[in-house]
């Protein structure tokens, strides 16, 4: 039997002014891209911090590869946030070198060609870039490692639009390791609708509707998109 | 794991480049200044002033490493970190090491400066003696080591303190800031109580004493407050660790 790659097992995060996750249920098998949907403040950072090991549930269960989230987790998960983390001090090479030392599945090869791809200078500032730079950065990091699981908090913010679609075809393209299970949260649901697998739509920490993209599409005669808007409207 | 600690500390060293070289800089700018006070202040003065920058680096180890972990979280590096596969202790301990390395540095660029103004003093007539001909030198080096070490040692303890403190106020969601200030004069009266009952169990450990220094016969150093110190830094350092690994969110 198949472990999954991710088990929420009525997961509930409480903060003191609202409920970021109430009850989540959720089992994602490995090698899927997984599409979380719903717009701001509908829990998916929360749930994507969950599952990286950044924040506690209040109550429920989450497995990672049929452990609980910590240390050893940590070294089969890519998690790359919404908002730039890095260090601004340190270069775009030091940082690769940095996580490098961390994941020995990261392939500096790769890297260099993400770097040329994504049109970014290895001896530049952290702090100097751009936004979309440091967008740019996130991708650049995450792909170059071979992680089992990666977690993308709204990887195209920041991008502009005409590189979206070629990224997000980068992504699961030829850059994507085969068996990686991907887990992409954004509300730009029309560009990002071609390469999912399995959606979840979330709604006020629930998860609304779930299920595997295609199946979904023909059983309700709407795409991604207009599913978002009918589901979480 | 040897080599994520070493890229950890080095990460820790890279980040405190600008504010070691600054407080460096300030400290052998005060040493050219002092240099230039001497005709006025006179010699004996001026040497004492050299050492004046000890002081202020025994506080100032301790808040570098409160602000080295604030720093993660107030300047939104904190996912990044905890998100690296290492235990929380792996992360405490290459902060203070890290923060430690800078203190020693920072001390021995202080002691330099003093001992060259010491070395120098010939050269504005000051009533001079060579240390090697300093009476009882053995006992003074002692009690400078003594002395020394357990210095150090207080601002590991104080630091590791201030890191628990602030790792604390970071576990709740509202009023961080009070629960952290709340924590420090928690647990700085905790291990100043603790210190009283347990320097008392450990009265049967050795004095360390020094013989003809200065104007006293003998001075006695108890070696249980040292004691008291490293088991106090080394239950501390446990909880700090802890509370990073599994309590903090970011």
């Amino acid at each position: 039997m198949t472990i999954p790659a991710v088990i929420l097992d009525n997961v509930v995060k409480r903060f003191p002014l609202t409920k970021a996750l109430d009850g989540v249920n959720l089992a994602i098998d490995p090698g899927k891209v997984v599409g979380l949907l719903g717009h701001n403040g509908s829990g998916k950072t929360t749930m994507l911090k969950i599952i990286a090991g950044l924040r506690r549930p209040t109550s429920g269960r989450v497995e990672v590869f049929g452990m609980a989230p910590g240390v050893e987790t940590k070294k089969r998960v890519a998690f790359l946030s919404e908002v730039n983390t890095y260090y601004d001090w340190m270069t775009v090479d030091g940082l690769l070198n940095f996580v490098k030392s961390f994941h020995p599945d990261l392939c500096l090869e790769k890297a260099a060609e993400l770097k040329e791809f994504m049109k970014l200078k290895g001896a530049a500032k952290i702090g100097a870039l751009s936004k979309g730079q440091q967008a740019r950065l996130k991708l650049v990091v995450g792909l170059s490692r071979q992680a089992d699981l990666m977690l993308l908090d709204e990887p195209l913010a920041g991008i502009d639009p005409p590189s979206r679609a070629k990224i997000l075809h980068a992504l699961v393209g030829e850059l994507r390791q085969e068996g990686q299970t991907v887990i992409i949260s954004t509300h730009e649901v029309k560009e990002a609708e071609p390469i999912f697998d399995h959606v979840v739509f979330l709604r006020e920490g629930r998860n609304v509707l779930e299920g595997d993209a295609e199946t979904l599409r023909a059983e309700t005669g709407h795409s991604m998109e207009e599913l978002f808007g009918e589901v979480l409207e | 794991m040897s080599k994520m600690f070493f890229a950890l500390y080095r990460k820790e060293l890279g980040g405190a480049r600008n504010i070691f070289l600054t407080i460096l800089g300030l400290i052998l700018g005060l040493g050219v200044f002092l240099l230039t006070r001497i005709s006025t202040w006179g010699y004996w003065q001026a040497f004492g002033f050299t050492f004046l920058p000890l002081a202020f680096l025994v506080f100032w180890g301790m808040f570098r490493a409160f602000a080295i972990v604030r720093e993660e979280w107030k300047e939104g590096t904190a996912p990044f970190l905890r998100s690296l596969p290492v235990s929380g202790w792996s992360i405490i301990g290459t902060k203070l090491l890290a923060v430690f390395t800078e203190w020693v540095v920072l001390v021995l660029a202080t002691l330099t400066i003093s001992a060259l103004f010491y070395a120098a003093a010939p050269l504005w007539g000051a009533e001079w003696v060579k240390l090697a001909e300093l009476p009882n030198l053995v006992e003074r080096i002692k009690f400078v080591a003594v002395f020394g070490a357990s210095i150090a040692l207080g601002v590991l303890l104080g630091s590791i303190i201030f890191q628990l403190a602030y790792l604390l106020g970071r576990t709740v969601n509202r009023f961080s800031g009070l629960v952290s200030i709340a924590a420090t004069i928690g647990l700085i009266y905790l291990t100043a109580k603790s210190s009283e009952i347990l320097v008392r169990w450990l009265s049967f450990a050795p004095s360390i004493n020094f013989i003809n220094l200065e104007s006293v016969d003998i001075f006695s150093f108890t070696t249980a407050t040292f004691l008291v110190m490293l088991i106090e830094f080394a239950l501390l350092f446990l909880v700090t660790g802890w509370v990073m690994e599994k309590r903090v969110e970011s």
